[in-house]
């Protein structure tokens, strides 16, 4: 996945891999994962429970608890983060990089005003006046859609619904003005019709405002609406990374390939679901070869011995599957 | 409104829960968590129930096996109404089971699946070792080999193997409906696949009828034969489910089938169709319950409360929207007498 961009790329994410230490035993939850990322860009992280996409995106800004151990490297903005004191990650979380959760009323603090919260946010970073601050604030939930702004600045948290309170979790993270933002599924929790209101208001902030984004999901549908790369990550590791069109159309790893089949949409109306047999493996006990041999169709000798490594195909895709046979010289 | 034998008639369901506390005066505030609501499911048939959260569809389901009472309306099983006796209960609970959206919340952790599935046979009266025989056939019905499974608790399952000892206990009693309350929401797709196609091959095997509660559209059309549509308490359409899905009448049903993700980058959702937060469900207005998020509604719209209506076209097909009402009065409608188009 090497160009020539490399200079100009806003993160750059190489061999990252991130293990716990705990009773069970070593658990991996991230394996060697690789991936680059530009301004303007946005890059969905795709799996089920327990792939390891929301480790990745949080070691991203060393969000992890202490028993996480980070080897790897990941250059951000021409900084190397996993190299940071706390004090130094402190500086760009918010300012460089801001997140965006799950569930906006656990992650917004419930007796502040939302305008209190963002204020804090650019004062600190941005040293700038109360007032200043405020009117800044203003002009985020503007920003968002937020309707009756002023309003909605001393409102507290539990008194929005939940897409206003996703829509302000979205002010506050964008609130000074983040390269890279990072969602982790920032629409599960909402309802079919605020979800797609919430992708959509995404899409057009990012093309105003030209940062990059990681969004975690574990649905192809919403990776469909919003993102321009995708990650499928399986077990830890990353198993195909493409254009989300070329993903859809014609996905190579068979474990791509399977989830698409199993997925309930439009294309599966009228024929019968495949689902993909058993279930993800133990993180702390992956067997050895390819993770996904034990519930893949072509498993064949080599799968089960030997671990398949990222093999490029093409400019902007790679494959970890030892069907896969490399096409351009550029394997990475 | 279906040809074929209804097994279950909901009519006039209402479900009202006061806010605040009764012990001081009569509260003022409720909420409207059903009103009016009615339906028939058919022998074999499967109903699917969508709507967005807090439209009352866990209600309603609630109110059909009796968890909830319900404040006013009546439900009849096999034609025969069910009271609130306690025998009348247990006849229905026979007849009718549920199974939960969270696998591990509605299963004992101190029971085995065996113990768990047995449960209910030990209440009806059987004999221990019927009951355990039986258990042990209904996990191996829902594709979990006794000899392996019969003997594990639920912290030693994955999350569908729990999905489908739930399915399991509401089948041991052999029950003629099983109402799924977003019963394969939480389970990974991959996983949620295969309980999916255990539930399609479950139905013909054993002859049941499902309603199928769900805020997962593309779900729910896979599923259903009907759907009913909710919003805010209130029955807003129902109809067989490619007429939902392809020519929904109410305006609040084309928003939500038009709000469904694309699965196709090249055909992405250009501008939301509505905006906005459904409402609290809170001393709901007078009118359509949609009417404040609808983009075409008319001062009728927000005065007088639509009557679900046949729709042009289909008999078997009720939408209670003014817009699509011949002769409502609202601008947009038809005229009170449609010409017959020539088929």
């Amino acid at each position: 996945m090497k160009t020539a961009t490399d200079a100009e790329r806003l993160l750059d994410v190489r061999g990252l891999s991130v293990r716990f230490f705990g009773d069970e035993g070593i658990v991996t939850a991230v394996d060697d994962v690789s991936f680059a990322l530009s301004l303007g860009e946005t890059l969905c992280l795709l799996g089920e429970s327990g792939c390891g996409k929301t480790v990745t995106m949080r070691s991203l800004m060393w969000l992890l608890p202490a028993t996480a151990r980070i080897t790897g490297s990941v250059r951000l903005d021409g900084v190397e983060v996993t190299k940071l004191q706390e004090r130094e990650l402190r500086k760009i979380r918010g300012s460089t990089v801001a997140m965006v959760f799950q569930d906006p009323m656990s992650a917004l603090d419930p007796v502040f005003t939302i305008g209190q919260q963002i204020i804090e946010v650019v004062v600190a970073h941005e040293g700038v006046s109360r007032p200043t601050a405020r009117a800044r604030a203003l002009e985020l939930l503007e920003m968002v859609q937020i309707p009756s702004a002023e309003r909605r600045l001393d409102a507290f948290p539990h008194e929005l619904s939940g897409g206003l309170r996703q829509r302000a979790m979205i002010a506050l993270a964008l609130s000074c003005r983040p390269k890279l933002l990072l969602a982790d599924e920032p629409t599960t929790a909402l309802d079919a019709t605020v979800e797609i209101q919430i992708l959509v208001l995404l899409r057009e902030l990012q093309r105003e405002l030209g940062m990059a984004i990681i969004l975690v999901t574990h649905d192809l549908g919403v990776a469909s609406e919003i993102a321009d790369r995708v990650a499928v990550m399986y077990a830890g590791r990353l198993v195909e990374t493409a254009a989300i069109g070329e993903l859809i159309r014609a996905p190579r790893h068979p474990y791509t390939a399977a989830l698409l089949a199993s997925t309930v949409s439009e294309r599966t109306q009228d024929s019968v679901l495949t689902p993909i047999p058993g279930a993800p493996p133990n993180l702390a006990d992956i067997p050895r070869g390819c993770a996904f041999a034990p519930r893949c169709m072509h498993t064949f000798d080599r799968c089960t011995v030997e671990a398949p490594q990222l093999i490029g195909i093409g400019s902007n895709r790679a494959v970890r599957c030892h069907l896969v046979i490399p096409v351009a010289a550029e394997a990475g | 409104m279906t040809l074929a034998r209804p097994i279950v008639t909901a009519t006039g369901l209402v479900k009202h829960f006061p806010l605040g506390n009764p012990f001081f005066g009569r509260s003022r505030s409720y909420i409207a968590a059903v009103d009016d609501c009615g339906f028939s499911l058919a022998a074999g048939e499967t109903l699917g129930v969508v709507g967005e959260s807090g439209c009352g569809k866990s209600t309603i389901a609630r109110m059909i096996i009796h968890l909830v009472k319900p404040d006013r309306g009546s439900i009849e099983l096999d034609g025969a109404p069910v009271g609130q006796s306690g025998g009348d209960v247990r006849r229905l609970r026979r007849a009718v089971q549920m199974v939960f959206q969270d696998s591990y919340a509605s299963l004992n952790p101190r029971h085995t699946a065996n113990e768990e599935v047995s449960f209910g046979l030990f209440a009806l009266g059987r004999p221990r070792r019927e009951a355990i025989a039986r258990a042990n056939e209904a996990l191996h019905l829902v594709g979990l080999p006794p000899e392996h499974f019969s003997g594990r608790y639920p912290h030693e399952l994955s999350g569908g193997q729990r999905q489908r000892v739930n399915i399991a206990r509401a089948l041991a009693i052999e029950p003629k409906v099983l109402i799924l309350d977003e019963a394969v929401s939480a389970l990974d797709k991959s996983v949620q696949a295969q309980v999916l196609n255990l539930l399609v091959e479950l139905k013909r095997k054993l002859g049941l009828s499902y309603i199928f509660i769900s805020h997962d559209l593309d779900v729910v059309r896979f599923v259903s034969d009907r759907v009913l549509v909710m919003y805010l308490g209130k029955v807003m359409e129902i109809g067989p489910v490619e007429r939902i899905y392809s020519a929904p009448s109410h305006q609040y049903t084309k928003a939500l089938i038009a709000s469904r993700l694309s699965m196709d980058p090249s055909r992405r959702t250009a501008a939301p169709p509505i905006t906005g937060d459904p409402p609290s469900p809170i001393n709901p207005p007078p009118g359509c319950r949609f009417a404040a998020r609808c983009a075409i509604a008319e001062t009728l719209c927000r005065t007088k409360t639509p009557e679900l209506t046949s729709t042009v076209g289909d008999p078997s097909h009720w939408a209670g929207c003014y817009a699509t009402m011949p002769g409502s009065g609202h601008s947009k409608a038809p005229s009170a007498q449609p010409v017959v188009r020539p088929q």
